[in-house]
């Protein structure tokens, strides 16, 4: 359904994503996964065609049934799409609705915006329908109110039903769990995967949480300085990870395990700064294992969609 | 919430004056009478009278149409002239934004008066010049105010959002923008109305606003000048008018800021 190839985004001289290359079927669920930083919610801005002004984006993206290559089609076509084709739900619920305007108005306005309401009041008989899909209560006296009235988790739900008001090919959520209790949460991600089921979309779910991806998705890809260095089915990249820098976040994110010195393992350093990444592999600089071989770009082992870019992979050679 | 009470009701004060007078004064606010120059307060006239006989009560509430038409027109030009360019400098092409931009820095540079006397010489010196030369001048301050408030909007994620739900540029700026900085507009219209009405006031002084015999508290002002050592009366009357209107309005502004600012709502809805 959607095929990214070769993604690479700039600003200016700078690149922030090299060589990103990865498909999502229709119905399928695929994790992005990576630190902050990582050029994961950058890879989503370029999808949709929406980078900063100064940030460019080349490569390749296709959506099934678009003649047009996303990177670099005029706004036009790009607009149509979005909203209707492709769709996002955005990571803080505070800020992501119009603080001046009705709930209702704004569901409805997504069901307007690509004509797929012929009014106004139809438009927001949708939206009421919708507010229920995505299970709020009271959807007659919720829909009147403004987004300071709701709770986090009642907004993060009006975002989703926007996104699905134009039953989606693709949904792209940009940690859209990160800003709410956990409580809140599993219920959200029920939400997410049943909406995506039921219209039978491609979901690319952008997170840092491994255990989320773990729920959600069937595939993952791993992000690290802007590259793509593991993917795969969840339980075999969760389970056995071949790239060190996977490894580094599993073990960072297992809260039992202590090293001798009874302290939580962690990947020493912290992510470089955008274009302070090294020559060669990008993880090099925090890797254990790293050896002179390192300086080069590792290429890609095994399969495009189950495969790793690492020299020295968890589990091969010592 | 005193701010706005207050404001009100100065403002609702000057309101009802004028809309009163259009049915009733005390007297004809332009009766000259030399039997009448230089009284003091009395039972038929409250506040006196000037140096041609004429009752003030019925020259400051005939004055207070005066006052609120100039703002009205003023405020008015600068409002719908100023908004629609500073959103337009703020999410419209770059270099468009940037001419706008200069263009505001020189009127914004070119002194408001200098720009009165320069409409009064060329379209003859009346309330309705003054009021558009005001109102001109006044353009740049929403234009700046406009396209600051317009620039935080646009960057915020529902604008972003909106995007991403395929909504373009013309739509974004109607059904976002304007409605998000519409809180600060009015204050600045409210504020802006203060300064318009001083403003009209100082250009009936220098003779460039309203003309005799219209009453404008501005002119009333002029007229008592030299009689400030003896009757300083004539003086205080449109003064106190004068002050109490800019008062009101800023009043207004400012109480109507606390509930209009949408960066407030969620504070107040708290509290």
């Amino acid at each position: 359904m959607l095929k990214v190839d070769g993604l690479r985004v700039a600003a200016g001289e700078l690149p922030l994503v090299s060589d990103v290359s990865f498909t999502v079927g229709g119905g399928e669920r695929v994790g992005l996964i990576g630190e902050s930083g990582s050029g994961k919610s950058l890879t989503a801005s370029a999808v949709f065609g929406l980078l900063p002004d100064d940030v460019t984006a080349a490569g390749s993206v296709r959506l099934d049934g678009v003649r047009e290559d996303l990177v670099g089609a005029p706004e036009s076509v790009l607009s149509r799409l979005r909203g209707s084709r492709l769709a996002m739900v955005f990571q803080e619920p505070m800020t992501a609705l119009n603080p001046s305007m009705r709930v209702i108005d704004q569901v409805a306005e997504a069901r307007l915006v690509h004509r797929a309401a012929a009014d106004r009041a139809a438009a927001r008989r949708d939206a009421l329908g919708l507010l229920e899909q995505v299970r709020l209560r009271d959807v007659a006296e919720l829909g009147k109110a403004y987004p300071h009235q709701l709770s986090g988790g009642q907004r993060q739900r009006v975002l989703l039903a926007i996104a699905l008001a134009n039953d989606p090919d693709v949904l792209i959520c940009d940690e859209p769990t990160t800003a709410l209790d956990v409580t809140v949460q599993a219920q959200l991600l029920d939400l997410i995967v049943n909406g995506v089921k039921e219209r039978d979309a491609a979901l690319l779910f952008i997170t840092h949480d491994l255990a989320v991806v773990a729920t959600v998705c069937e595939r993952v890809l791993v992000m690290y300085g802007g590259r793509i260095v593991e993917s795969g089915p969840v339980d075999e990249v969760l389970d056995a990870p071949k790239h060190r820098y996977t490894k580094g976040l599993l073990d960072a994110s297992d809260l039992e395990a202590v090293d001798e010195r009874g302290r939580l393992h962690a990947i020493p350093g912290a992510v470089p700064a955008a274009g302070q990444f090294p020559s060669g592999c990008v993880f090099r600089a925090r890797c254990p294992r790293a050896d002179d071989q390192c300086g080069e770009q590792p290429p890609w082992f095994g399969e495009p969609a189950h495969g790793h870019a690492c020299w020295h992979p968890v589990g091969g050679e010592e | 919430m005193r701010n706005l009470v207050i404001g009100a009701v100065l403002v609702g004060l000057i309101v009802l004056a004028a809309l009163v007078s259009f049915l009733w004064t005390p007297f004809d606010p332009t009766q000259v009478d030399a039997a009448l120059r230089l009284q003091g307060p009395s039972g038929a006239h409250w506040l006196g009278t000037d140096r041609f006989g004429r009752d003030l009560v019925s020259q400051l509430m005939v004055g207070a149409r005066t006052t609120l038409y100039v703002g009205v027109v003023a405020v008015g030009v600068a409002a719908v002239v100023g908004t629609p360019l500073g959103v337009f400098a703020a999410a419209g092409p770059r270099w468009l934004g940037e001419i706008v931009l200069r263009a505001n820095d020189i009127v914004l540079a070119f002194p408001a008066l200098l720009l009165a006397i320069m409409f009064g010489a060329a379209f003859g010196a009346s309330t309705l010049t003054a009021m558009i030369a005001i109102g001109v001048a006044t353009v740049p301050s929403f234009a700046r105010l406009a396209r600051a408030t317009a620039l935080q909007v646009l960057s915020t994620e529902y604008v972003l959002a909106a995007r991403s739900a395929g909504r373009t540029g013309l739509a974004i700026s109607v059904r976002h923008v304007l409605p998000n900085i519409a809180g600060l507009i009015i204050v600045q219209c409210s504020v802006s109305f203060g300064i318009a009405v001083l403003a009209e006031a100082a250009l009936s002084y220098l003779g460039l606003g309203t003309q005799p015999p219209t009453p404008s508290w501005g002119r009333m002002l002029q007229e008592s000048q030299e009689l400030l050592a003896v009757q300083p009366r004539l003086l205080i009357v449109p003064g106190v008018a004068i002050a109490v209107a800019v008062l009101g309005f800023t009043l207004l502004g400012d109480g109507l800021r606390d509930r209009l600012d949408p960066r407030l709502e969620g504070r107040r809805a708290q509290g």
